[in-house]
């Protein structure tokens, strides 16, 4: 089932608390989506759970079994992390190969199929490869790991929108051959929004919120149209974040029914929120 | 265990160029030293440029390893037990073939090993130390490269210092106990390296070396625990 359970996990570095007094549970075989600020503690709870980094205080577990030191948890993640780890002499065909050493249920045609559709040539090097072609790369290790939890650390740095758009088709589709646990970090949050069933957000080390991308979206409604319209119908409600254009004023109201009729008779458009606005709605106030 | 016995291979596909490299070098010199056998006076030994080798390689067995390792989510245990094994192993191979490379030149007279210039000849013996003694060049180059990994630049300054300290510090204390210190200590390594007695005896270098490498490797352990992964 692979739960992932964090108790009170903080992480500090010299003078800089990272994380502070994370609580979290995941319970398995879902894609969540870890957003938050730069500097928000992201890449410091992926390093945590791959035991990358040692905790200053609390617990970290993967059913029930702590991960520090631990090769029998370890070897059931797969961590695409955001800095490039691997030799970098090595060459992309013998990275596979050894993978397949530590990963017994590493796909080889499978990782070979997806480096012929991404176009990666497997008889390059690891320093030869550009940015993107780098996170194809891990991505596609990551992808064919056949690990039960796998984590992306900004799967799509340097990728060009064809190759995102097809990363994430391939995140979704390998996720439906076989359901595991994918913890997604990314900046990019409205391109991976449709393939995120829960959301975290981190900020300054604390985790703000974790609910299901669907609740999240339903609680909160965007409001817009003539500015002074709009600031009638916010008043007493409480809304998280304004973007104004000229006359032209929107809103996130957080909470609370739609007062359609109001709505209709200040001629307002309700919509549902972006992800990414609710997102910066969220952490900016 | 699986994963220990992986990265070993691993540790060793990745040494095997130098190697590699290395035996093809020292082929080269053995055909010039057939070549020129009794024209030249004189007597050469191939020993010592593996016992190099292997500290060069045990300085560049760990950062890049320790990233991929990491890379792979293999614990700092798992990584610390392969890379050890894996420089045992190496000592063991390069141990064989210097041996097999020693006994083929020691048909010309113009060759004499490293290990029988010090302690004569005693094959047995020659093993064990060349092993023992290549075992402990890796392990001392690993140990030298994680006190710089772990180290912050200030300390990389002072570990870089410090064995150019060493010879005045002896001799200011050396002078201090009127010549003690250093009469003890060249006393110790006679005793260490099996000159103490009337023929020199190669046995006590041996346990000497593997002694010294199980320290290396405690200081090892406790410099990878918790270290951190610095890409």
């Amino acid at each position: 089932m692979s739960r992932i359970e964090l108790r009170g996990l903080s992480k500090r570095y010299g003078h800089n608390l990272a994380l502070s007094e994370v609580d979290l549970a995941l319970e398995g075989q879902k894609i969540y989506g870890l957003l938050g600020r730069n500097g928000a503690g992201k890449t410091t709870l992926l390093n945590l759970l791959t035991a990358k980094t040692h905790p200053t205080l609390g617990t970290i577990t993967i059913d029930g079994e702590p991960v520090w030191e631990n090769d029998a948890v370890l070897g059931r993640v797969f961590y695409m992390t955001e800095a490039n780890l691997y030799p970098p002499s090595l060459r992309v065909r013998e990275a596979f190969y050894w993978t397949v050493q530590f990963y017994s249920k590493f796909q080889m045609p499978y990782a070979e199929d997806l480096a012929r559709r991404f176009e990666l040539d497997i008889r390059k090097r690891v320093k030869e490869l550009s940015t993107g072609y780098a996170s194809i790369f891990k991505a596609i290790l990551a992808l064919a790991s056949g690990a039960p939890i796998l984590l992306f650390d900004e799967p799509v740095l340097g990728l060009d929108a064809n190759h995102r758009e097809m990363l994430y088709k391939e995140i979704l589709a390998n996720y439906i051959e076989e359901p595991k646990t994918v913890l997604i970090s990314t900046h990019l949050i409205d391109e991976i929004a449709d393939i995120l069933e829960e959301v975290i957000i981190l900020n300054r080390g604390r985790v703000m919120l974790h609910q299901p991308v669907e609740e999240l979206l339903e609680s909160a409604y965007a409001v817009s149209g003539e500015a002074s319209k709009v600031d009638q119908y916010i008043q007493g409600k409480n809304y998280l974040s304004e973007e104004r254009l000229q006359n032209f004023k929107s809103v996130i109201v957080l909470g609370g029914a739609v007062d359609r009729a109001l709505a209709k008779s200040l001629d307002l458009e309700i919509g549902r929120p972006e992800l990414q606005k609710l997102f910066i709605a969220l952490t900016s106030s | 265990m699986a994963r220990i016995w992986s990265f070993t291979k691993y540790q060793l596909r990745d040494y095997r160029t130098a190697v590699l490299v290395f035996y093809l070098v020292l082929a080269a010199i053995v055909a010039l030293l057939v070549g020129i056998n009794g024209r030249v006076e004189g007597q050469a030994s191939l020993s010592g440029g593996s016992i190099i080798l292997v500290f060069v390689i045990g300085l560049n067995c760990f950062k890049s390893s320790f990233l991929f390792a990491q890379a792979n989510n293999i614990s700092r245990r798992v990584f610390y037990l392969a890379t050890l094994l894996s420089l045992v192993g190496l000592g063991i191979i390069m141990g064989a073939v210097d041996m097999i490379i020693d006994a083929a030149l020691d048909r010309l007279p113009i060759y004499l090993g490293l290990f029988e210039q010090v302690y004569g000849k005693a094959p047995l013996a020659k093993g064990l130390w060349t092993t023992a003694f290549l075992v402990f060049a890796g392990s001392l180059g690993w140990m030298i490269t994680m006190i710089y990994y772990r180290s912050s630049s200030l300390w990389k300054v002072v570990v870089s210092l410090t064995p150019v300290l060493v010879i005045p510090v002896l001799s200011l204390l050396n002078r201090l106990t009127s010549g003690k210190l250093m009469f003890s200590l060249f006393a110790f390594l006679k005793w260490a390296f099996g000159f103490a007695g009337e023929t020199p005896n190669p046995y006590p270098a041996v346990v000497t070396f593997l002694v010294g490498s199980a320290l290396i490797w405690a200081v090892n352990a406790v410099l990878l625990y918790r270290a951190p992964v610095k890409a």
